[in-house]
């Protein structure tokens, strides 16, 4: 069993003993159904769309935007961040990878996430800490945890490389391109991108959201052929779902190349002129 | 003598839906189901759903009656307002 130093996550019995110890930060699709509501007392925001996105491009932020983030909620380079979130850590996971892309080590997530913590009975509040700025600065950015259309569109009948979509199977087959709640999101095309195995991030967890087993994990994924020897790129809708998946695949089985494709099916469906399974 | 029947609604799990936003996803599931002053059992799956639930009445239009847990359901008995 891993120590909590060396494991990549932390479980909520642990966190409560040491919430005066480490930057907990609680990542929301939807603060205001969230974080607004009830928090980890201490935890500090990060608001998914808001913080992490760089509009009007289709981005994630870049290197000042993840400094200028950082110092406005009081982190230094050498802090332990915990990130949980909304959503089953899907954002959570999303904010880990943006971590890890601009060399924050000392990061790990909340096991279960808000549900979890809930579930337990764990003290909620909805004071929000006032912390004071920092000067953080990236010291350098991992772009090899990230990759585009054009290196997915290359690597598309790559033996080395492996497609994991974790979308749900409907999603998965074309039958739909959006959750019916959000039609404006949907792709014009449904499908998946060709060669694709459907591992949906879901069957990675138990039903309290906690990550099953080590064990488990690997026989999951082995068996879909998704192995260590492979490059990994995974991918869902717009991303979040994906980085839980890649959250699995890099950290909790040490798979060496794991790649998310954060472009994802909103991008790779409205291309025009690529190949597409359904 | 007319028996109160007060209504049932199973949200389900409001986690497992892809970016959406829980205060819509209740407003449409369950408010807007709902006439001035009726009261609703409303019954979900998912801790965090629950909680949302629990601590929305005021954005929503809605008092919270009860809210306690049953084994792994969750239930919040709501009035709207």
């Amino acid at each position: 069993m891993q120590s909590v130093a060396e494991s990549p996550i932390v479980e909520p019995d642990w966190l409560e003993k040491n919430l005066d110890k480490v930057k907990v930060v609680e990542v929301d699709y939807d603060p205001a159904s969230a974080y607004n509501i009830g928090h980890i007392p201490g935890a500090l925001l990060i608001d998914w769309k808001r913080d992490l996105n760089r509009y009007p491009e289709r981005d994630i932020i870049d290197e000042e935007g993840f400094e200028a983030l950082m110092s406005r909620l009081g982190i230094s380079n050498d802090d332990l961040v915990v990130l949980y979130g909304d959503y089953n850590n899907w954002f959570a996971a999303f904010a880990y990878w943006v971590f890890k892309i601009y060399g924050h080590e000392k990061v790990k997530i909340l096991n279960g996430g808000r549900k979890k913590w809930i579930e337990l009975g764990k003290p909620l509040t909805k004071e929000v800490p006032q912390p004071k700025p920092t000067s953080y600065k990236v010291a350098k950015v991992d772009l090899t945890i990230r990759t585009s259309f054009l290196d997915v569109l290359k690597n598309l009948r790559n033996p080395k490389v492996v497609l994991v979509d974790v979308r749900s199977p409907a999603e998965y087959r074309g039958e739909i391109t959006a959750p019916p709640e959000y039609p404006n999101e949907a792709a014009q095309r449904g499908g998946h991108i060709p060669g694709a195995v459907n591992i949906p991030w879901a069957q990675s967890v138990k039903e309290d959201g906690t990550f099953k087993s080590v064990e488990e994990l690997r026989t999951l994924y082995e068996s879909r052929g998704v192995t260590k020897d492979k490059e990994i790129i995974v991918y869902c809708r717009i991303g979040e779902r994906a980085a839980h998946t890649f959250f699995v695949l890099k950290e909790l089985l040490g798979y060496p190349k794991v790649r998310l494709y954060d472009g994802s099916w909103s991008e790779w469906g409205n291309m025009v002129g690529v190949p597409i399974e359904k | 003598m007319e028996e109160k029947q007060i209504r049932i609604i199973d949200i389900g799990d409001l986690s497992i839906i892809c970016s959406t936003s829980r205060l819509g996803e209740i407003r449409r599931r369950v408010i807007e189901n709902l006439r001035q002053g009726e009261e609703a059992m409303v019954l979900t799956s998912d801790p965090e759903t629950w909680y949302s639930l629990a601590n929305l009445g005021d954005e929503l239009g809605y008092d919270v009656l009860e809210s306690r847990r049953d084994g792994n359901s969750y239930i919040v008995r709501i009035r709207r307002r």
